[in-house]
C-alpha cells in the first residue's frame, strides 16, 4: 500500500470569540497576506473592513438584472396589449397612457430578475455548489458551525512560510494551530 | 473600528450650538417671519376674494411645515420603539423639531378659528372647506325656535344628503360637547406636542444624570404612542386637506400624507445635521456612517411614497367611479397635468435613481443636495394637493384650471410659505441653542458614535 499523495492547504487557527478573530483578521490584513479567510458561525459585522476586502461587484450585476426585468415587463405588456392586439378593458385607452396598468408587472419583474441575478451571480462568484473543501479534513474545523471562529492562511499565499506563518498565528492568540492537508 | 471614539473623550456636557455662526440667519428668519405675519394679517383682514384666496395659500404652507414636524415626531417615536442605537447621535435634532408644533399651532389658529361659533366663522373658512360654508348657509335658514336642527336641515334637501350622512364627522361641534373639526385641530396639535415634549424630557433628563431608566421609559411610552400618532396624523390630513372637497374620499389619503411627511422630515433632519457639521459642530459624533444610514431611510421612504401615491392613483383610476376620480380629474387636466407628471419623475424616479448609489448616501454634499430636493418636491406635492381646490371653490372658471389671477395667487403662496419658513427657522435656531446638540448622557451614545452601517 502506497502512501497517498497530499498537498498542504494551509494553517488553520482557532479563536474563541468574535473580538479575537476580528483583531486577528486586522493583523493578518496588515501583514500583507492575500490568500486567507475567516470562518465563523454567523456573519461578523465589519469583518469586510477588518479583512480589507474590496467592495463586491455584485450590485452592478443586480442593477443590470433589474433594468432587464423592467424592460422585459414593459415590452411584454406594451407589445401584446397595445401593438399586436390592442385590448380595451373598462374603457381604458390602448396606448402609452395605459402605462399605469403595466406598473405592477413592471415592478414584479424588476424584483424577480434582480433577485435571480443576485442569487445566481452570488453562486457563480463563490464557485458554489462544491462538494468538498480541504478544510473538511480537519476534525477541529467542524466547530466553525458551532461556537468557534477560524482563520486559515493558505499555502498558495506568496508570503506563506511553514515556520513564520505558524508563529505569526500563535502570536495572534490562535489556538490549536494545525497544518491542514488535502488528499490528492 | 480603527478610529474608535470613547465616550470619555467627549465633553461631558455635550455640545452647544455656536450661536455666533447663526445670528445673521436668525435675524433674516425673524424679519421674514415678522413681515410675513404682518402681511398675512393684512391679507386675512382685507376680506372678500383676497382673504379667500390667501387662505388656500396659508393652508398649503401650514400643511408643508406641519407634515415635516409630524414626521420628526414619527422618527423619534420609531427610534425609541424599535430600541435603535444607531441614531442616538442625531436623535436630538428631531426631538427638538417636535417643539415647533407650538409656533405652528399659533400660526394655524386664524385659519381654523376654533373659538368662534359656526355663524361667525370667517368667510374664507367656508371657501377652503366648502362644507363649512354649506353648514353656515343652512344654519342661517334654520328657524331660531328650534324647529329644526342643522343636522335635520341638511337631510331635508337632496343636495346636502352627503353632508347629512357625514355629519357625525364633518361638523363644527355637536351640542357643545363633541369637538368639531375646528377643535379637533387643537387636539391634534396638543397630542403631538405632548408626545414630542415627553420624549424630549426623557432625553434631557439623561443629559445630566446619564441614567438608564429614561431609555426604558421612552421605549415603553413610544410603543404606546405610535398608534396615537398614526391616528392624529391621519385625521389631521383628512380634516385639513381631504375634506376640502367633502364629496371626495380615499381610504389611502392619510397614509399618503404620512409617507410624504416621514420622507420630508428625514430630509430636513439630514439638512440640519449637515449644516451643523459644515459649521463645525458634531466633531467625532456624526460620521459618514450616519449620513449613510439616514440616506438609506430617506431612500426607503422615497420608495414608500411612490408605492402609496401610486396605489391611491391606481385604484381610483382603475375603478373609475366619478366621486373618486374627481380628485385626479382636476389634477390630470390642463396645467396641473404637468405638475402630476413632474411629481412622478421628481418625487420618485430622479431621487430614487440618484440615491441607489452608495456614494450619494455617504457623501455629505450629495446627500444634502438630494435632501433639499426632496423638501422642494414635498412642497410641490402639498401644493398639488391643496391649490387645485382654490380654482374650484372660488369658481374662477378659467380654462387653464389655475385661476384668472394666477400671478397674484402665486405671490400669495410665496408670502404664506415665507411666513411659515421664517417662523419655523427662527424657532428652530432658538430650540437648537437651548440644549446640547446630542444626547450626551445617553448610555448608547458610544455605540452610536462608532456605528458601522
Amino acid at each position: 500500500m502506497s502512501t497517498p499523495l497530499k498537498r498542504v492547504h494551509g494553517y488553520l487557527a482557532e479563536f474563541s470569540s468574535t473580538k479575537d478573530v476580528y483583531h486577528a483578521a486586522e493583523q493578518v490584513r496588515d501583514a500583507g497576506y492575500s490568500s486567507w479567510d475567516v470562518h465563523s458561525p454567523f456573519p461578523v459585522h465589519g469583518m469586510d473592513d477588518a479583512m480589507g476586502l474590496p467592495r463586491s461587484i455584485l450590485p452592478r450585476f443586480v442593477l443590470i438584472g433589474g433594468i432587464i426585468g423592467l424592460t422585459t415587463a414593459f415590452l411584454l405588456e406594451y407589445l401584446t396589449q397595445v401593438v399586436i392586439y390592442p385590448t380595451v378593458v373598462q374603457a381604458k385607452p390602448a396606448n402609452i397612457y395605459t402605462i399605469a396598468a403595466f406598473f405592477p408587472v413592471m415592478f414584479e419583474l424588476t424584483i424577480l430578475f434582480a433577485a435571480f441575478t443576485a442569487l445566481f451571480t452570488c453562486l457563480i462568484m463563490m464557485k458554489l455548489p462544491r462538494l468538498h473543501h480541504p478544510l473538511f479534513n480537519s476534525r477541529n474545523f467542524s466547530k466553525f458551525s458551532d461556537d468557534k471562529f477560524f482563520l486559515c492562511i493558505e499555502a498558495r499565499d506568496p508570503k506563506f512560510s511553514p515556520e513564520k506563518t505558524k508563529a505569526f498565528l500563535a502570536g495572534l492568540g490562535g489556538a490549536n494551530i494545525e497544518l491542514v492537508e488535502d488528499e490528492l | 473600528m480603527s478610529h474608535h471614539v470613547s465616550v470619555t473623550t467627549l465633553p461631558p456636557d455635550g455640545e452647544k450650538l455656536q450661536i455666533t455662526k447663526f445670528t445673521s440667519w436668525r435675524s433674516i428668519f425673524m424679519l421674514t417671519a415678522i413681515a410675513g405675519v404682518v402681511a398675512s394679517a393684512f391679507l386675512f383682514l382685507s376680506h372678500g376674494e383676497t382673504s379667500n384666496s390667501y387662505a388656500f395659500s396659508y393652508l398649503f404652507a401650514l400643511e408643508v411645515f406641519f407634515t415635516i414636524t409630524a414626521g420628526a415626531t414619527f422618527w423619534v417615536l420609531l427610534h425609541n420603539a424599535s430600541n435603535s442605537s444607531w441614531g442616538v447621535a442625531i436623535r436630538r435634532i428631531p426631538e427638538l423639531m417636535t417643539q415647533l408644533f407650538m409656533p405652528l399651532f399659533v400660526l394655524a389658529l386664524p385659519l381654523f378659528t376654533p373659538f368662534v361659533s359656526l355663524k361667525n366663522k370667517p368667510e374664507f373658512m367656508g371657501k377652503v372647506w366648502e362644507w363649512v360654508g354649506i353648514h353656515q348657509q343652512i344654519q342661517s335658514s334654520v328657524s331660531v325656535d328650534g324647529v329644526k336642527t342643522l343636522h335635520d336641515a341638511l337631510g331635508a334637501t337632496h343636495d346636502t344628503t352627503l353632508l347629512y350622512k357625514k355629519y357625525g364627522y364633518l361638523h363644527t361641534g355637536i351640542d357643545g360637547i363633541i369637538p368639531g373639526m375646528d377643535w379637533r385641530m387643537i387636539i391634534f396639535f396638543g397630542t403631538l406636542l405632548f408626545i414630542g415634549s415627553k420624549l424630549l424630557r426623557y432625553s434631557l433628563s439623561q443629559d445630566k444624570t446619564g441614567a438608564v431608566q429614561p431609555t426604558y421609559s421612552a421605549r415603553r411610552f413610544s410603543c404606546g404612542m405610535l398608534p396615537v400618532f398614526a391616528v392624529c396624523s391621519t385625521f389631521a390630513g383628512i380634516d385639513w386637506v381631504m375634506s376640502m372637497n367633502h364629496t371626495w374620499f380615499s381610504t389611502m389619503f392619510g397614509v399618503n400624507i404620512f409617507a410624504g411627511s416621514a420622507l420630508a422630515s428625514m430630509a430636513a433632519v439630514i439638512l440640519i445635521v449637515g449644516t451643523l457639521v459644515k459649521t463645525g459642530h458634531f466633531k467625532h459624533i456624526v460620521t459618514e456612517e450616519h449620513y449613510h444610514l439616514m440616506g438609506k431611510l430617506m431612500h426607503a421612504f422615497i420608495i414608500f411614497w411612490a408605492y402609496i401615491a401610486f396605489s391611491q392613483f391606481f385604484l381610483i383610476w382603475y375603478a373609475n367611479i366619478p366621486e373618486e376620480t374627481q380628485f385626479y380629474a382636476i389634477r390630470n387636466t390642463n396645467g396641473w397635468w404637468y405638475v402630476s407628471l413632474a411629481l412622478v419623475f421628481l418625487h420618485f424616479a430622479v431621487p430614487f435613481v440618484i440615491m441607489l448609489k452608495r456614494n450619494s448616501k455617504r457623501n455629505l454634499n450629495a446627500v444634502m443636495a438630494v435632501a433639499a430636493f426632496v423638501i422642494f418636491v414635498h412642497m410641490l406635492e402639498i401644493y398639488w394637493m391643496v391649490i387645485p381646490e382654490r380654482a374650484r371653490a372660488l369658481e374662477y372658471g378659467s380654462s387653464s384650471g389655475l385661476g384668472t389671477d394666477f400671478f397674484r395667487d402665486l405671490l400669495f403662496d410665496l408670502i404664506a410659505l415665507l411666513t411659515f419658513a421664517g417662523t419655523y427657522g427662527f424657532f428652530l435656531i432658538r430650540q437648537l441653542s437651548k440644549h446640547s446638540l446630542y444626547p450626551c448622557g445617553d448610555p448608547r451614545l458610544e455605540e452610536s458614535v462608532n456605528v458601522v452601517s
